[in-house]
């Protein structure tokens, strides 16, 4: 464990050593991310002109919501996006092979070891909106509620890197997973709708099969309604489920693994 | 004209290389931003308990969001850094020497993949009413569909402009990857992808329509739905070139520029 | 050491016809082709023996080496490497076992290479004073003490192997893999690559199989080689004894006054074969000697074992 904390430690060096020698690409990325929020903020106010409800939730704790999903998307650009982006590359070109022969679980180098250094700066971004939001909401909330919330943060963030795990994975078999990690992302804007809006199989699809609904929908109602325990654990529970498949897949993945160039 | 229609077979061929990639991209491309939008849609009617908001029933924005998500592929075409990879790892020096235009191909293989996608669009469509509205599937369905079509194209030869304007800076800063993510949020938020322009507040209308936006998305899809008269849509067409030539002229300012002041990656 | 027994790797892949109509017909229907790498392989290396895998492109010397060092999976047969499967990958078989490929690069291009050996480091948990040890004998012996804190990305292609060979060799493994350790480099860079792998065979005695497609590489270090075709086993044997291979052959160079050739010929018809070139040529120069070991693998790596 400690190793890994170790090791982790000097992802961090490498990344930010590399950040500071792209500044300007740093600056637009930043850019990016702030309009990128602010498309999704003037989304919903846009909606909000023609309804006084949406999901259930008034506009006051619509945005509520956006700053959770926001903040789960800057934890996932954060920690994963970049690994996440050259996977794919690197299973189909057979670049997995130095990972492969180092005495260290490859799925852990392979999905934690770019540290995006820009969008750390768009993570204390997202922090302060949401802060903002929740400075401003009118109903009360405890030290515990913010706790369990941290808690289903984290946990919707590794809902979110398993299903595109998911999605990345099949490379290994079908050599070009661009089909699926398109699909990936037209998926992720299930996550950033509120999930009482999904209905009959539409529901079934977005909260068991690919559960994007839980991600962040769900965290945000500790603090909009009431979140029993019940449904927390289901929460854990389910990245716990979807954790275990990742594993399988990853294994006998690599089992195919033909590892390109003769 | 041969040349041309070759890297356009080539292009073709590239699409349909991997045929689960073509499947789940035709599936996911049709369906999955329609299901999501029909969802959020549906709730918004009911808590308004109407049946027409802004001149929309839930048909017609069921069949909207058919036509953008599509149409959005015809504009966006080719993937994000079409030109500024060749750029960073200097491949693009290798059609320096060919006796053939950069631009040219570059724009050629981008619109392969928007005819690509045209053609996707007109099949949905004509699915689409055969299945659910077989009434409404007369010749003038038919002519409004490729008349919207060849919008769509028109709209992606000006986006493929600006896109090509952006990819071009990264003849002098190391990465520009940001910078199109940007023009696709603008492009797709202002245009009406994500929800359609009649919806916005008539004085944000009244801006926007100084910008190329409205008429990359919003013109195209209401054509197809019939919604326009001829003369708007003549009007909106003379607007989309009028953006194509100001950004096709940009794009050779920074093409001479550039060439200049390259000095190749790769050494 | 090592030993495998009718190891097998089956490759699968999908054709399709050309023109945009076969294209669309792909969408729906393919057709598979297997192809075998691996044809019942069977080898045995003892601890501290070097031994050279030579073959052509495709003949399956990489597919080996990347069973042995557990990044691919066989289809059928067994290996062991020092007791272990490589592909199980146990954490302890990797920490005694390294992979340097010419062609792939492992330490980080935009970095010092100092920084990817504190990484490494890292992951094999070397101590303190066994890195500096090690780091030191290999910064000397390769002659690089002075480029380490360059970014790697500017160094030149010769440099940039040493280095690899460093990241490769900082935990002291007992097992080295080998794929084209030379490639691309100038003959002076190849000279020293060479000169270092020998040195530190001497000095660790680890196992080492090294494929090269330059023979200089395999003369100068290899006591034992094998030579694989399609994916098959033509010869497992001493480098000094392969030239009985091709049985008792002799080879004439031949110089007459428009070009040089060789001619392969047994030697029983020496004699017959000389006259009959010296009638219909005019003959400038001719030599008669032994074929060389770059003579007969081209050939059994062209025809196969013909005289046996």
């Amino acid at each position: 464990m400690k190793r890994y904390f170790l090791l982790y430690l000097n992802f961090l060096r490498f990344s930010f050593s590399k950040a500071m020698e792209f500044r300007l690409d740093l600056t637009f990325r930043i850019l990016m991310d702030i309009i990128y929020y602010l498309v999704n903020i003037l989304f919903f106010k846009v909606i909000y002109l023609h309804t006084p409800l949406l999901g259930g939730w008034t506009e006051e704790q619509m945005l509520v919501f956006v700053a959770t999903y926001l903040l789960i998307d800057a934890i996932n650009m954060t920690v994963f996006s970049t690994n996440m982006w050259w996977l794919p590359f690197y299973i189909n070109k057979g670049d997995l092979d130095y990972y492969l022969i180092r005495p260290v679980s490859p799925l852990f180098f392979l999905s934690l070891r770019e540290f995006s250094a820009s969008s750390f700066v768009n993570l204390l971004i997202a922090l302060g909106f949401f802060a903002y939001t929740l400075a401003t909401y009118s109903a009360p909330f405890g030290g515990l509620d913010l706790l369990l919330f941290v808690v289903l943060i984290v946990n919707g963030s590794l809902i979110y890197y398993c299903i595109q795990m998911l999605m990345i994975l099949p490379t290994f078999w079908t050599h070009s997973a661009k089909g699926f990690i398109d699909l990936f992302y037209s998926l992720g804007m299930a996550m950033e709708r509120p999930d009482r809006i999904y209905r009959g199989w539409l529901r079934i699809l977005f909260t068991v099969l690919l559960p994007f609904a839980l991600i962040a929908s769900f965290p945000a109602r500790i603090f909009l309604e009431h979140l029993d325990w019940g449904t927390f654990l289901h929460l854990l529970g389910v990245t716990a489920v979807f954790w275990v498949l990742v594993s399988y897949v990853w294994k006998k993945g690599l089992a195919n693994y033909s590892s390109a160039s003769s | 004209m041969k040349l041309w229609r070759f890297i356009m077979a080539m292009e073709f061929r590239k699409i349909l290389a991997y045929r689960s990639d073509f499947w789940i991209t035709f599936l996911g491309q049709t369906f999955i931003q329609l299901l999501i939008a029909r969802a959020l849609w549906q709730d918004v009617f009911e808590a308004r308990g109407e049946s027409t908001l802004n001149g929309f029933t839930l048909g017609t924005m069921t069949l909207y969001y058919l036509i953008v998500p599509v149409g959005s592929k015809i504009l966006t075409g080719e993937n994000v850094g079409f030109i500024s990879r060749e750029i960073y790892d200097g491949t693009f020096t290798r059609y320096l020497i060919y006796p053939l235009s950069f631009l040219e191909y570059k724009t050629l293989t981008y619109l392969t993949h928007s005819l690509f996608y045209g053609l996707h669009l007109v099949f949905i469509f004509t699915v689409y009413h055969l299945v659910f509205d077989p009434g409404a599937l007369g010749p003038a369905a038919f002519s409004n569909l490729f008349l919207g079509v060849g919008v769509y194209l028109l709209a992606a030869l000006a986006y493929v402009m600006m896109a090509t304007a952006i990819e071009l800076l990264a003849l002098w800063v190391e990465n520009i990857w940001s910078l199109m993510v940007m023009l696709r949020f603008f492009v797709f938020f202002f245009g009406g992808s994500f929800i359609p322009l009649d919806f916005f507040p008539a004085w944000a209308l009244g801006l926007l329509q100084y910008t190329p936006f409205p008429y990359m998305v919003n013109l195209p899809a209401k054509t197809i739905m019939g919604l326009l008269s001829p003369e708007k849509i003549l009007l909106g067409a003379v607007v989309l070139i009028g953006w194509t030539v100001a950004f096709r002229v940009t794009v050779s300012l920074l093409w001479k520029r550039g060439q200049l002041g390259y000095t190749g990656a790769g050494v | 050491m090592i030993k495998v027994t009718e190891l097998r790797k089956t490759f699968t892949s999908y054709v399709k016809e050309p023109g945009l109509l076969g294209s669309l017909q792909g969408l729906f229907h393919r057709r598979e082709v297997t192809k075998a790498a691996l044809k019942s392989i069977d080898l045995e290396i003892n601890p501290g023996e070097i031994v050279g895998l030579i073959g052509a492109n495709g003949a399956g010397k990489t597919t080996l080496v990347k069973i042995l060092a557990g990044i691919v999976h066989p289809t059928s047969g067994t290996a062991t490497v020092m007791g272990f499967k490589p592909w199980e990958r146990s954490n302890d078989y990797r920490k005694q076992m390294c992979l340097i490929m010419g062609q792939k690069a492992q330490v980080w291009w935009d970095l010092p290479a100092l920084d990817s050996f504190l990484l490494l480091k890292e992951i094999y948990q070397i101590d303190d004073r066994l890195y500096k040890k090690n780091l030191e004998f290999l910064a000397d012996t390769l002659m690089i003490k002075d480029q380490l804190k360059t970014p790697v990305r500017k160094l030149s292609l010769g440099e940039r192997m040493k280095v690899e060979l460093m990241a490769a060799l900082l935990h002291q493994p007992r097992v080295i893999f080998l794929d084209e350790p030379t490639i691309g480099l100038d003959i002076s860079a190849q000279k020293a690559v060479r000169e270092f792998l020998r040195n530190y065979q001497v000095e660790f005695k680890p196992i080492t199989i090294l494929t090269s497609h330059y023979m200089e590489d395999i003369k100068e270090l290899c006591p034992r080689i094998v030579i694989i075709k399609e994916g098959e086993f033509v010869y497992d044997g001493s480098l000094s004894k392969v030239q009985r291979l091709l049985g008792d052959n002799k080879v004439l160079s031949v110089t007459t006054g428009e070009k040089t050739f060789k001619v392969t010929v047994p030697r029983a018809d020496l004699a017959r074969k000389t006259t009959e070139l010296f009638s219909g040529n005019d003959i400038q120069d001719l030599n008669i000697h032994d074929p060389s070991i770059e003579d007969i693998i081209e050939s059994i790596m062209r025809t196969g074992v013909s005289t046996r």
